[in-house]
């Protein structure tokens, strides 16, 4: 359960910088968070699909 | 230089409870609503904690929910700081599980009092020691108010809601008192039963204005009905403005000797008791000391009190005696007011009276506060006192859950009262009563005794 906190902060983190670089729209960014808000309704597949919708670029980075 | 600077202490403080109940509400955000009424921001000492419970209190109550996500974003965009995830993972790794929650909680409410209490210790070691503040009974008051405040728990809002079925079963409670005969379901009763029938007894935390024109009566009547309440044992505080101990000691054995007389003892007379008694007089008299020794009244007569020097006293009193059942004040118009008041003497005779129906609040007892009426109720034919009597002393009445005036015709129309056989009757008019109706009762007031006794008509 740690770890996946960690993750999620870490997650965040990285899409927050995204967005200052320019990688990633600040609608892609709200929409992430609020998927990881609801990270426990998805399984590993559903999750990867929903931020594939959101971001394809970032899906295709996290593989 | 401030009373930080001079600290020679840490402060306490439990850094490890702060995170963990942060921790437990960001990864369980449905724990807040057990701390809201509880926690406040003030209780973590550390300032980014306190930071980050404000933002969840405040995300909370704007959106109902909070998140992880929600307040890494407000991290950020409130510029606390640059790495919002170094902050954050530490505190949801720091509790293994929710049953941490109460003891951490219970952790940060005593580390917050002793603060206050610490810091109130360091205001005071200020004042005392400041050579500006002079007067010692002042700088009593001040000490006493703060440290007063700081005991007091600032996690009270949890008193501050209550539910219907709470209320309704503290009023069915009463409901079954009063028919099984139980006194304390009513007021404080003062043993006169007019009086009695009126009010139904004085009410906990309720503030009785008493108002008369000069030698009405006031003081003899707030004087019996403290009698009648200290004969059940009953603590009665009385702050006296203007009569000293003696004089009220002496009204007492007076208002007692009439009762003897009134049950076939040998009678004495005012005049007898401050000159010379006879040995069967005397013999009287002292019985009569003998029963009022031991009842328990306290009097404070010391003119000149503030509000704040009354609400230092009664305090201590109360925490002294947590049986206090009534505090009398004789009278408003001699409270000192505040030294920096700029304000309208109406305003500021409003807000003392606010302050004395707050402090009645505050220790759970009726106070009963006698107030003198000005000259203008002479200027009109009838002269029984009215509501608009009270509003050149500052809106009193709009805080005065019960106002009770008197009126003697015999002061007025001496003639008319002899004619009409009302000499010596007394009018108690109940002007206002939050709990009760308004109307008349009367009582008979045996001037010589500054006693008064029901007045039995048919």
């Amino acid at each position: 359960m740690g770890d996946m906190d960690r993750t999620k902060v870490i997650f965040v983190d990285t899409c927050r910088n995204l967005v200052e670089l320019g990688e990633l729209s600040k609608e892609e960014y709200d929409d992430i968070c609020d998927l990881l808000d609801r990270l426990e309704e998805y399984d590993n597949e559903q999750f990867k699909a929903e931020l594939s919708r959101i971001s394809k670029g970032l899906s295709d980075l996290i593989g | 230089m401030n009373s930080i600077e001079q600290r020679s202490y840490e402060l306490p403080m439990d850094l490890s409870a702060e995170r963990q109940i942060l921790g437990i509400l960001i990864k369980h955000p449905g724990q807040v609503d057990k701390v809201i009424d509880r926690l406040r921001p003030a209780h973590f000492l550390d300032p980014a904690h306190r930071r980050i419970y404000e933002i969840i209190l405040d995300i909370y109550t704007k959106q109902g929910r909070i998140s992880y996500t929600q307040i890494y974003n407000r991290l950020r965009t409130d510029a606390i700081t640059d790495a919002p995830a170094e902050l954050l993972i530490p505190l949801t790794e720091s509790f293994v599980a929710l049953s941490e929650l109460d003891p951490s909680l219970q952790m940060l409410l005593h580390k917050e009092g002793v603060r206050r209490i610490a810091q109130a210790c360091d205001t005071i070691k200020a004042m005392v020691l400041d050579p500006k503040n002079e007067d010692l009974e002042e700088v009593q008051a001040k000490a006493q108010e703060l440290m007063f405040a700081a005991s007091q728990s600032i996690d009270a809002a949890g008193d501050e809601v209550k539910n219907l079925l709470e209320v309704l079963n503290k009023c069915y409670i009463n409901l079954l008192k009063r028919r099984e005969g139980v006194n304390d379901a009513y007021g404080l009763s003062v043993r006169y039963p007019s009086i009695d029938g009126m009010t139904t007894g004085f009410k906990k935390k309720d503030l009785i204005i008493l108002a008369a024109r000069p030698s009405m009566g006031k003081t003899a009547l707030v004087l019996n009905m403290m009698a009648n309440v200290a004969k059940r044992d009953i603590p009665v505080l009385l702050f006296s403005l203007e009569m000293d101990d003696e004089q009220l000691g002496d009204r007492i054995v007076l208002s007692e000797l009439f009762a003897h007389k009134e049950g076939g003892e040998q009678a004495v007379t005012s005049f007898e008791y401050q000159t010379k008694l006879s040995d069967e007089q005397f013999l009287v008299t002292q019985k009569v000391f003998n029963e009022l020794y031991h009842l328990p009244i306290s009097i404070v007569d010391k003119r000149g009190l503030t509000v704040a020097e009354m609400r230092a006293k009664a305090r201590k009193f109360k925490s002294e005696h947590p049986d206090l059942g009534l505090i009398v004040i004789d009278y408003l118009q001699l409270i000192k007011p505040p030294n920096n008041a700029n304000r309208s003497w109406t305003l500021i005779v409003g807000e003392m009276v606010r302050e004395l129906r707050d402090l009645a609040g505050e220790l759970d007892v009726p106070i009963i506060l006698l107030s003198q009426l000005n000259r203008s109720v002479e200027s009109r034919e009838n002269k029984r006192p009215m509501m608009s009597d009270l509003r050149d002393s500052g809106n009193i009445e709009e805080f005065a859950d019960v106002v009770m005036f008197l009126y003697r015709e015999d002061y007025y129309n001496p003639e008319k009262a002899k004619a009409e056989g009302t000499e010596g009757l007394v009018e108690i008019i109940f002007a206002k009563q939050r709990k009760g109706s308004t109307g008349t009762v009367q009582l008979r007031f045996i001037k010589e005794y500054t006693r008064f006794i029901e007045e039995y008509t048919n």
